[in-house]
């Protein structure tokens, strides 16, 4: 347990413009039992978490309620995170996934259809989001124009398997296709969009 | 480099993207992770589509989160246990649901002895200690026994063999892993002094099943995670024993009965 006063030096990797403490220190304040750092890490990443739920089991109350379990698994367990196995936003995010498609299990209900593009896409981040945090979400929102840019059914086995937490079995079994037809449509979907992001990158 | 009959880079690169989005059955999966644990390009080229997909977790549609948001997490936090937690007795009656439906019961039970074994044993037990006879009063309030009885669990009734007026309970979960004892009416332990539960199997081997003091009117309660599957186990039994427990029993037992 860290004690007051020894927080660990600011990484670079989550530097938070301003005097905001950065993840990794607020999450050594949770570890004290501290719910201010819980709220502040709330702000931070709330909006990032709400989308991805409400992308997994449609936006409302059940997205509300995904968001607010990582939440408290995140107080219950700080130590859940290890900044060995990468950036906290993508744990975050992993957990978010994870949470949501056990929620729609749960309900034994199909995932949503994908949302329509909106044209008033409101700022997933807050202003408050590391540098690096930021330029993580540009680009992911970079790759979502890429993926509504695929052919509709390379886009839709890559979302009902991510987003819809389907093997690709379940997949088949739901669409009435071929095994190997959806096999392909999500192996060319990735390899299209592997291939688009790095040129952007 | 693969082996003869294993797959080949080119049959698990095209395994990849849906490895990377979870959508591969088991067996499909330990071909790729076997793999990618020997070959180095194949690593490098799954590491590829795993950024990918750690991308498309941030890419969902932006919503704005409801407002409301941060004041329910606010007053869930209130509810949540300060740390170091609040007596987990306390919690645990602030569950008991009254009447108490059988399967939350059995459910709240375990929840609080799982919650335990992740704190550690160590850190709940002295706190555990002190509060386990006003637990043992409250769930038996709540009739307790009859609720895991309902839930399938199994009941051991324990007599006074050294202590004609003392009994016991000891409810087990229908896994077999997880029991409850409660006592009444055993005699008040010497100060220094504690009781310890004994698991005994059929050739007379006694494993230690944990210690537990009782308040003034006998009343004890000890949660109880079976070093085995407890149906391999003959008897259980309860001994006065020096505070911190004994290897082996060194006092007859206070109580003990069959585990039919
Ligand atoms: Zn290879």
């Amino acid at each position: 347990m860290l004690e007051d006063g020894h927080l660990p030096p600011p990484s670079s990797s989550s530097t938070v413009p301003g005097d905001e403490p950065d993840d990794g220190a607020l999450l050594a304040q949770i570890e004290r039992g501290q719910q201010a750092a819980l709220v502040s890490l709330h702000r931070r990443y709330v909006n990032l978490v709400y989308s991805l739920a409400a992308r997994v089991v449609g936006e409302g109350m059940a997205a509300e309620e995904v968001t607010q379990d990582v939440f408290l698994k995140l107080w219950r367990q700080p130590r859940a995170f290890d900044p060995a196995r990468g950036r906290f936003s993508s744990w975050l995010l992993a957990v978010t996934r994870h949470a949501a498609i056990d929620r729609l299990r749960q309900e034994g209900r199909r995932p949503p259809e994908a949302p329509a593009a909106r044209e008033d896409q409101p700022d997933p981040a807050e202003t408050r989001l590391g540098r690096d945090d930021r330029r993580e979400i540009e680009q992911s929102q970079q790759l979502r124009l890429l993926l509504e840019a695929l052919p509709a059914e390379q886009r839709e086995a890559i979302q009902w398997a991510y987003y819809g937490g389907l093997s690709q079995q379940e997949i088949a079994d739901q669409l009435r296709l071929p095994l190997g037809t959806v096999k392909t449509r999500l192996r060319l979907g990735m390899q299209k969009l592997r291939a688009l992001w790095r040129r952007d990158a | 480099m693969t082996e003869p009959h294993a797959p080949t880079c080119a049959e698990i690169a095209e395994l990849m993207p849906a490895y990377a989005l979870e959508a591969l059955a088991a067996d499909e999966r330990g071909h790729v992770a076997q793999h990618v644990r020997v070959c180095g390009p194949c690593r490098a080229l799954l590491q590829e589509y795993a950024d990918l997909a750690e991308g498309l977790l941030a890419a969902a549609p932006a919503c704005a989160a409801p407002s409301h948001l941060e004041a329910a997490l606010l007053r869930r936090l209130r509810a949540e246990p300060t740390r170091p937690p609040s007596p987990w007795w306390q919690r645990l009656a602030a569950w008991l649901p009254a009447p108490a439906r059988p399967a939350a019961v059995l459910a709240a039970v375990l929840a609080v002895a799982l919650v335990i074994s992740n704190l550690g044993w160590a850190r709940a037990a002295s706190e555990w200690r002190a509060q386990q006879a006003a637990l043992a009063a409250s769930l038996q309030a709540q009739h307790l026994s009859m609720e895991m009885l309902a839930a399938g669990g199994q009941r051991v009734v324990l007599q006074g063999s050294a202590a004609p007026e003392a009994s016991g309970e000891f409810y087990f979960t229908p896994d077999h892993r997880q029991a409850v004892l409660i006592t009444a009416d055993m005699p008040p332990l010497p100060a220094g002094m504690v009781y310890q539960l004994w698991l005994v199997t059929a050739d007379g081997q006694r494993d230690n099943g944990g210690v537990f003091s009782v308040d003034a009117a006998g009343h004890g309660v000890l949660i109880v995670d079976a070093p085995h599957d407890l149906a391999a186990y003959a008897r259980v039994g309860v001994t006065r024993e020096p505070a911190g427990g004994s290897p082996a029993p060194t006092n007859p037992a206070t109580i003990n009965g069959p585990i039919s």
